[in-house]
C-alpha cells in the first residue's frame, strides 16, 4: 500500500517534469522504458530501446562518442558511477531535439561488475536554444562593442569603412562585404564602395557603379528601406533571368543588402556577398543592420571632423595673416590659440591662464572696472562682447583698442579680436573736445549778453509785491531765447511779460534782446496787450529775421485791479488766490510771433483778488521730457497752490525747486510773480476792558484778522507786538486809581499795503506816567516797528497813531 | 507751573539748572514768572532761561528779563537767556538793545 502510494507519487512528478524514465540492464543491453521514455527517443508504443540502437540511429553522429564514453565511465567500478550527458536524439520529423539523461549505475558480484543503470530523461530542447541564443546576443554585443571602440580611434572614414566591412565579413565568413555610398549622378544614382573584404579567392568589389546595373529588384527594395536577403541567387524567384546571370557572372550566388535611410533619402547600403547559397538567419540579418547603422554613424563622424580640422587649420592660418590681435579660448576661457600679434605687439608677457586673464593684464588702470564689469556680465548674459579699452603696448605705452568676442563652434570656443583703433580714437576724442570748447564758449557769450539783456531789476510798487527768477540752460546744452520784463507805464499801470524765442545760443539770445527791448518800447504806446503783440508782428517782420517767438503780456491796473492780458502761442498764465483757488487764463490766446501780420490780436479782462498771485513763465518750467504738457502744468498748479503763502521771490525759487528745474534743465526757465496787496478788507476794530488779562485774547484776534487778508510773515508778529505795546501802555496808565474803562483798537489796511493802528482811551494820564511810558521800552518798541507814531491826549482821552509799513519797508 | 498762557519748567541739566518757558509772556504774567524763576533758583547760580518756546514776548516780558539779571549779576551768579536764531524773543532783544546788556546765548537745538 505505502510502496504502491510512493510510486504513484513519483510517476506524477516525473509526468509535470516532463520525463522519461528507464532501467537499463547492461548485460542485455535492453532497457525498460516508460511510454514518455520511449517518445523521447521517436520510438512506438511498445518498442525497445538499447543503447547499440541509440548510437547507431537515433543519437546526432557528433554526440554518439561522447555519450558513448560517458555510459562507459559510468559503469567502471572504480568512477562515480554517475551519467549525466545532454545529448541529440532524432526525432520523427528528421530534426533533433535535446535530452538530458541522468542516471546511477549498479553493480553485482564480486568483484563487482556494472549490472544496471537507473536513470531519467529529459527534453531540454526549449533550454538549450534559449542559451544558444543567449549566447549568440551576447557575442553579438562583444563584437559590436568592439567595433565601435575600434572605429572609435579611427579619424578617415574610409578607414572607418574598411574596418567595419572587414570586421563583418570575417565573422560571417561572407565572401565579400561592401560599404556602398550613394550618389547622384546625371544618368542616375551611383554606388561607390572605397574599400571591401574579400575572403581568399575573391576579387575586390571597390569601384563606381550605376544603380541599375545591378537590377531592378535589389535597388528597388533598397530605396525602400527594406533590407533584402537572397538565399540563392539561382532559385529565388524575386529575381529576373538576367539578373540571376550577371550575379553568377561575378561569382555572387547569396547575398543580404542593408540599405540605410537617412532624411528620407537611401544614403549607403552595407551588402554582403556569398560564393555559395547560403541561408542567412534572421541573427546574422540583425548583425549586417546593426552594424550599417554604426558604420554610417562612425563614417559621417569622422567626416565632419575631417572638415572640422580643415577649415580650423584655414582659419589658423587667415588669424595668423590679420593684423589685429586674436586669440582663441575654450568655453570655460581657456586660451587655446594666440596669434602672433600677441608677442609682436603686446610683448611675452601674455602668459596662459584664461582669456580674462590676459586681457586684465594689460587693460589701461582707467578701464579696467567697466571693461571688466561688461565682460562678466556678458559672459554671464552669454551674449557677444563689444567694448573699447586701452591695451598695454610691448613699449609700455598704451593705445585704444575695440575688443570684440564672439562664440563659435555651438558655444564650445570664443573667438577674440582687438582691433587697434587708437588713431581713430585719439582724432574723434580731439574733435569732440574742439566741439565742446567751441559750445562753451558760445554758451558763456551767449549767456554773457543773455543777462546784459534782461532787466536787472523788476517793478517796485508799494503793496505789490513782484519778483523773477531767470536760468540759463544748461552749460552742456545751451543758452536759449527767454526774457521777461516788467515796465511802469504812464497812468500807474504795471506792464509784465515773460516770452521765448525759439532757438539757442547767440542769435537767439540777440533776437530775445529785441524783443524785449521793442516791447518796453512799444508798451506805453500800445493800446492794450493784444495791441502790443500786435505791434510785435510788425518789428519782428520790419527785423527781417524768420524768428519765432511766443510771448504772454498783461497790463494791471492797480486802482482797479483789473488785468487785461493776451498770449501769443505762450502757455497760460495762472492766477491763485489767497484762499487757495487757481485758473488759467486761456483767454486773449493767438498763434506765435513768426514775423507775420496776421491782423489784431485778441486780449481778454481779468479782474484779480486782492492777495492774489499772477504767475507768467516760459516752457522750460513746465516741459518735461516724455511727459504732455498738461501734466507740467497740473504739477506747476499744485506747487503753486503750496508755495502760495510766500513772498514773491520765495515763490519763484519755490516753483524752480519743486519743478526740477535744476535736474531737469536743458532749456532756459523763467518765472515771473506778482502778489496783488491784501487790499482794502475792512478794519480791525475792538473794544477791551483796560485789563491786563485782556491782551491775549486781543492779540489772538487781531492775528486771525491779519491772516484773513495776508499771510502769516514776520511783519504779523510785529503787527501784535507794537499794538500790544500801545494797549498795554494805555491799560496801565489811563485809568489808575479808578476803576478801569475801555480800549479801543482799530487797524485799517490801506490800499498801498500799510496798516494804520489807533489805539484809544477814555482816562486821564498823570503827566508823569505818561512820559515815562512814552520814554520807556514800550515806545521804543513800537517806534521801531512803525512809521509815523503820534500821541494827543486830552481831557476826555489819549490817541495814539502809527503806520505798519507794508511788506519789505521795515525799517 | 502755568502763570496764565506760559508754561514754566525747571529741571537740572548737566549740574545746570535750566528754566523753559513755553507760550505767550505779556503784563499779565510777566512778574509772576519772574516770580516763579526767582523762588526756585539761587541767584549765586549759573542758570540757563530758555525762551525758545516763547511766541510772544512783550516790554514787560522784557523789564522781567531785564531784573532777573540783575538780581544774578548783584549775586555773581550768571542767568544766559537761549534763544532761537532768528526768533521772536531774540528778535525782540535785538530791537531793544536788551542783548547788549543780558547773557544771550543762540542754540538751534531744542
Amino acid at each position: 500500500m505505502t510502496g504502491t502510494s510512493e510510486q504513484e507519487r513519483l510517476q506524477v512528478a516525473l509526468d509535470a517534469a516532463g520525463m522519461g524514465t528507464f532501467v537499463w540492464h547492461a548485460r542485455q543491453d535492453y532497457a525498460e522504458s516508460d511510454p514518455r521514455m520511449l517518445e523521447l527517443f521517436a520510438l512506438p508504443a511498445g518498442g525497445v530501446l538499447s543503447l547499440a540502437g541509440a548510437l547507431t540511429s537515433m543519437i546526432h553522429p557528433d554526440d554518439r562518442q561522447r555519450y558513448s564514453d560517458a555510459v562507459a565511465a559510468a559503469l567502471d567500478p572504480a568512477g562515480d558511477h554517475q551519467l549525466a550527458q545532454d545529448i541529440r536524439v532524432r526525432r520523427r520529423d528528421d530534426g533533433y531535439r535535446w535530452v538530458a539523461v541522468t542516471a546511477r549505475a549498479f553493480f553485482e558480484g564480486k568483484p563487482p561488475q556494472a549490472d544496471r543503470l537507473v536513470g531519467v530523461a529529459a527534453d531540454i530542447t526549449r533550454r538549450r536554444e534559449i542559451e544558444l541564443e543567449l549566447r549568440s546576443s551576447e557575442q553579438r554585443r562583444t563584437f559590436l562593442l568592439d567595433l565601435s571602440d575600434r572605429v572609435r580611434l579611427v579619424t578617415d572614414p574610409v578607414a572607418v569603412q574598411a574596418l567595419a566591412v572587414e570586421a563583418l565579413g570575417v565573422r560571417l565568413a561572407a565572401s565579400r562585404a561592401m560599404y556602398l555610398e550613394v550618389s547622384s549622378g546625371s544618368d542616375g544614382d551611383m554606388y561607390t564602395v572605397e574599400r571591401d573584404y574579400h575572403a581568399l579567392g575573391t576579387v575586390s568589389g571597390v569601384g563606381c557603379y550605376r544603380a541599375d546595373d545591378f537590377g531592378a529588384t535589389l535597388f528597388d527594395e533598397l530605396r525602400a528601406g527594406r533590407t533584402l536577403v537572397v538565399a540563392d541567387v539561382a532559385t529565388d524567384p524575386r529575381l529576373t533571368p538576367d539578373e540571376r546571370v550577371s550575379y553568377q557572372r561575378i561569382g555572387v550566388a547569396a547575398y543580404a543588402a542593408v540599405p540605410l535611410i537617412k532624411d528620407g533619402r537611401h544614403v549607403a547600403a552595407l551588402v554582403l556577398h556569398q560564393a555559395a547559397a547560403r541561408d542567412w538567419d534572421d541573427q546574422e540579418i540583425t548583425l549586417v543592420e546593426e552594424v550599417a547603422e554604426r558604420t554610417w554613424a562612425a563614417v559621417e563622424r569622422a567626416r565632419a571632423q575631417d572638415a572640422l580640422r580643415e577649415s580650423e587649420a584655414r582659419f589658423r592660418q587667415v588669424l595668423q595673416a590679420a593684423p589685429q590681435l586674436i586669440w582663441v579660448s575654450q568655453a570655460d576661457g581657456a586660451v587655446e590659440m594666440l596669434n602672433d600679434n600677441w608677442s609682436t605687439i603686446i610683448g611675452a608677457a601674455t602668459g596662459t591662464g584664461d582669456d580674462r586673464e590676459l586681457l586684465a593684464g594689460i587693460l589701461h588702470a582707467g578701464d579696467a572696472d567697466g571693461f571688466l564689469a561688461a565682460w562678466d556680465s556678458s559672459r554671464a548674459a552669454g551674449s557677444a562682447f563689444d567694448q573699447q579699452a586701452r591695451l598695454r603696448m610691448r613699449d609700455g605705452t598704451y593705445r585704444w583698442y575695440l575688443i570684440r568676442v564672439v562664440g563659435y563652434q555651438g558655444g564650445t570656443k570664443r573667438f577674440g579680436v582687438a582691433t587697434d583703433i587708437h588713431d581713430r580714437h585719439s582724432a574723434e576724442e580731439r574733435a569732440l573736445a574742439e566741439q565742446t570748447e567751441a559750445r562753451e564758449r558760445d554758451h558763456r557769450t551767449a549767456l554773457q549778453l543773455q543777462r546784459a539783456l534782461l532787466p536787472t531789476r523788476t517793478v517796485e510798487r508799494p503793496g505789490f509785491d513782484i519778483a523773477a527768477r531767470y536760468e540759463a540752460g544748461s552749460v552742456a546744452l545751451v543758452v536759449g531765447g527767454d526774457w521777461y520784463d516788467t515796465f511802469e507805464l504812464p497812468g500807474g499801470s504795471i506792464g509784465l511779460t515773460v516770452g521765448d524765442v525759439v532757438g539757442h545760443g547767440l542769435s537767439a539770445a540777440t533776437t530775445m534782446g529785441k524783443m524785449r527791448i521793442a516791447m518796453g518800447a512799444l508798451a506805453p504806446h500800445a493800446a492794450g496787450p493784444g495791441a502790443l503783440l500786435t505791434d510785435l508782428d510788425g518789428f519782428a517782420a520790419g527785423s527781417g529775421g524768420s524768428d519765432f517767438a511766443t510771448a504772454c503780456y498783461a497790463l494791471l491796473d492797480p486802482a482797479s485791479r483789473q488785468l487785461r492780458h493776451a498770449c501769443a502761442g505762450h502757455p497760460p498764465m495762472l492766477v491763485v488766490t489767497a484762499d487757495g483757488r487757481t485758473r488759467w487764463l486761456t483767454d486773449g490766446g493767438s498763434a506765435p510771433i513768426t514775423g507775420k501780420q496776421i491782423g489784431a490780436r485778441p486780449e481778454a479782462i481779468e479782474t484779480l483778488e486782492p492777495g492774489a498771485l499772477l504767475l507768467l513763465y516760459s516752457d522750460g518750467l513746465v516741459e518735461r521730457r516724455g511727459e504732455p504738457l498738461t501734466a507740467g502744468l497740473d504739477r506747476l498748479r499744485q506747487a503753486a497752490l503750496e508755495l502760495r503763502h510766500g513772498s514773491a521771490a520765495e515763490i519763484c525759487d519755490g516753483l524752480f525747486a519743486a519743478m526740477g528745474v535744476a535736474e531737469q534743465r536743458s532749456d532756459d526757465v523763467v518765472a515771473l510773480c506778482l502778489r496783488m496787496p491784501a487790499g482794502t478788507a475792512a478794519a480791525f476794530h475792538r473794544t477791551l476792558t483796560a485789563d491786563k488779562r485782556e491782551l491775549s485774547r486781543l492779540r489772538g484776534a487781531l492775528q486771525a484778522w491779519r491772516r484773513a487778508i495776508q499771510p502769516a510773515d514776520r511783519d504779523e508778529a510785529d503787527m501784535l507786538l507794537a499794538v500790544n505795546e500801545a494797549c498795554a501802555n494805555a491799560i496801565e496808565h489811563a485809568y489808575r486809581g479808578r476803576e478801569p474803562g475801555t480800549v479801543e483798537v482799530t487797524v485799517s489796511p490801506d490800499a498801498d499795503g500799510t496798516y494804520l493802528a489807533s489805539i484809544r482811551d477814555f482816562g486821564r494820564w498823570q503827566e508823569s506816567a505818561a512820559s515815562s511810558a512814552y520814554r520807556g521800552r514800550g515806545l521804543g518798541i513800537i517806534r521801531s516797528l512803525s512809521h509815523g507814531f503820534e500821541y494827543r491826549s486830552t481831557p476826555a482821552g489819549t490817541l495814539v497813531q502809527f503806520r505798519l509799513p507794508a511788506k519789505g519797508t521795515t525799517a | 507751573m502755568t502763570e496764565a498762557q506760559a508754561d514754566v519748567q525747571i529741571s537740572q541739566e548737566a549740574g545746570r539748572s535750566v528754566i523753559r518757558i513755553r507760550g505767550e509772556v505779556d503784563m499779565a504774567n510777566a512778574d509772576a514768572i519772574g516770580e516763579r524763576v526767582r523762588a526756585t533758583t539761587r541767584p549765586s547760580d549759573a542758570v540757563d532761561l530758555d525762551l525758545r518756546g516763547v511766541t510772544f514776548l512783550d516790554s514787560s516780558g522784557l523789564r522781567m528779563l531785564h531784573h532777573l539779571s540783575d538780581t544774578f549779576n548783584q549775586a555773581d551768579g550768571r542767568l544766559t537767556v537761549v534763544t532761537a536764531p532768528d526768533d521772536i524773543v531774540g528778535r525782540l532783544l535785538a530791537i531793544t538793545h536788551m542783548d547788549t546788556y543780558l547773557h544771550v546765548r543762540d542754540d538751534p537745538q531744542v
